[in-house]
């Protein structure tokens, strides 16, 4: 019977001239079954979609100035231009808004209400955050995670395709999906992060026979 | 009397706002920012790396510490060789700098998060090449040369960029020439 596995797929490094899913094809192509399911690091399809910036690049509002001195020193919002990125995806109004709610759930003892609302402050990464030649940039989360996995699913014929965010510190969280794919389960798999710390070098990971082995449990 | 009113509840309102402001600049001032410095007054004598009929490579290591009380992020750091030809014009001089900790040749600076009080130590490379082909001969009158190294630093405050000064001295090119 066959079983679950999963597969690292080394690249080179992706930038905003690739495209995710050609990138997909062209480094996993030949190893991607009709039980797969193909996971990507949502950092690499945010940079393949353009979707960062420079600090030198951003103004930051007083807003960012603000919120920044509140957030724990080793988080990506504890800058002021991650902060600042973060309000140019999200808007400065809203994530000021988002703070003052989570600084009150959080006398409630409810966190994570800020990160919650301010889905774009969750998502980014600082400066360091990705592998050279993105140390030196923000890199926001990705656009249209579902439509990037349907793609996926489109060209290589697997069974299924996620988004995915994960970290050393078993974080794991899928931002999108194609249909029928149940994200909670792939997180669960994708937990110890097969995608290594910098996952920009092993973007793509294949969880082989899928399919058959959800269909036999 | 609503003209009274509505003044006094503009003015309650710009109180409440400075207050809440001085708290918070109280709060920035306790809380501090990074301040990661170079330290070239300790940094080591150059010494030979590499050596060819037509070059020579030194390299020496600056410390660096973040003395401040928040996380620094060096974004870049490179350094800038000063020997105009009028100077000194009998050879050509490359220059690059990395974090010892992550070594690498291709100058390129990798990012590094610096937190308070931790430090370490950047290596800076000097390539020598004589523009005749022997670097013995081309090196004689080496006077010394000043090397800016420059740092883009970011943190809780805006981005800036500072330099450190060091010298490579014509003492340390002639010892390590072994003249």
């Amino acid at each position: 019977m066959a079983e679950l596995e999963l597969v690292c797929v080394p690249t080179r490094i992706l930038t905003d001239n690739d495209d995710i899913v050609d990138a997909i094809v062209e480094f996993g192509g030949h190893n991607i079954g009709p039980e797969d399911i193909v996971c990507v690091a949502e950092s690499v399809v945010a940079i393949t979609q353009g979707q960062f910036t420079r600090p030198e690049e951003l103004n930051p509002s007083w807003q960012a100035r603000l919120i920044n001195r509140f957030i724990h020193p080793d988080g990506s919002m504890s800058s002021i231009y991650g902060m600042q990125a973060a309000m140019e995806i999200d808007g400065k109004w809203k994530v000021l808004g988002a703070f003052i709610l989570g600084a009150i759930a959080k006398v409630f003892r409810k966190p994570g209400v800020f990160y919650a609302i301010a889905r774009a402050a969750s998502l980014a990464d600082d400066v360091t955050g990705t592998m050279p030649p993105f140390d030196k940039h923000i890199v926001h989360g990705p656009k249209n995670s579902d439509q990037v996995a349907e793609k996926i699913v489109t060209r290589t014929g697997c069974y299924g395709a996620v988004v995915a965010d994960v970290n050393d510190l078993k974080r794991s969280a899928i931002l999108g999906t194609s249909r029928g794919i149940d994200a909670k389960k792939i997180a669960q798999l994708l937990i110890d992060n097969p995608f290594g710390n910098d996952s920009q070098m092993t973007p793509i990971v294949i969880i082989k026979n899928y399919a058959s082995v959800s269909a036999a449990k | 009397m609503w003209l009274y009113n509505a003044l006094n509840v503009l003015i309650a309102i710009a109180v409440i706002i400075a207050v809440l402001y001085l708290l918070f600049r109280l709060f920035v001032l306790k809380q501090g920012n990074e301040e990661v410095v170079l330290l070239p007054k300790r940094k080591t004598a150059f010494q030979v790396a590499d050596m060819s009929f037509d070059s020579v490579t030194l390299f020496c290591d600056i410390p660096f510490v973040n003395k401040g009380r928040q996380n620094g992020t060096i974004m870049d750091l490179f350094p800038r060789h000063l020997l105009p030809e009028e100077q000194f014009d009998k050879v050509k001089v490359e220059t690059w700098a990395m974090d010892l900790d992550r070594p690498r040749h291709d100058n390129y600076f990798e990012a590094i998060i610096i937190k308070p009080k931790k430090g370490g130590t950047i290596r800076v490379y000097v390539k020598l090449i004589g523009k005749s082909g022997n670097i013995r001969e081309d090196i004689k009158g080496f006077p010394y040369m000043n090397i800016d190294v420059l740092y883009q630093v970011v943190g809780r405050e805006d981005w800036h960029i500072d330099k450190a000064r060091i010298r490579l001295q014509p003492e340390e090119v002639e010892l390590a020439l072994g003249h």
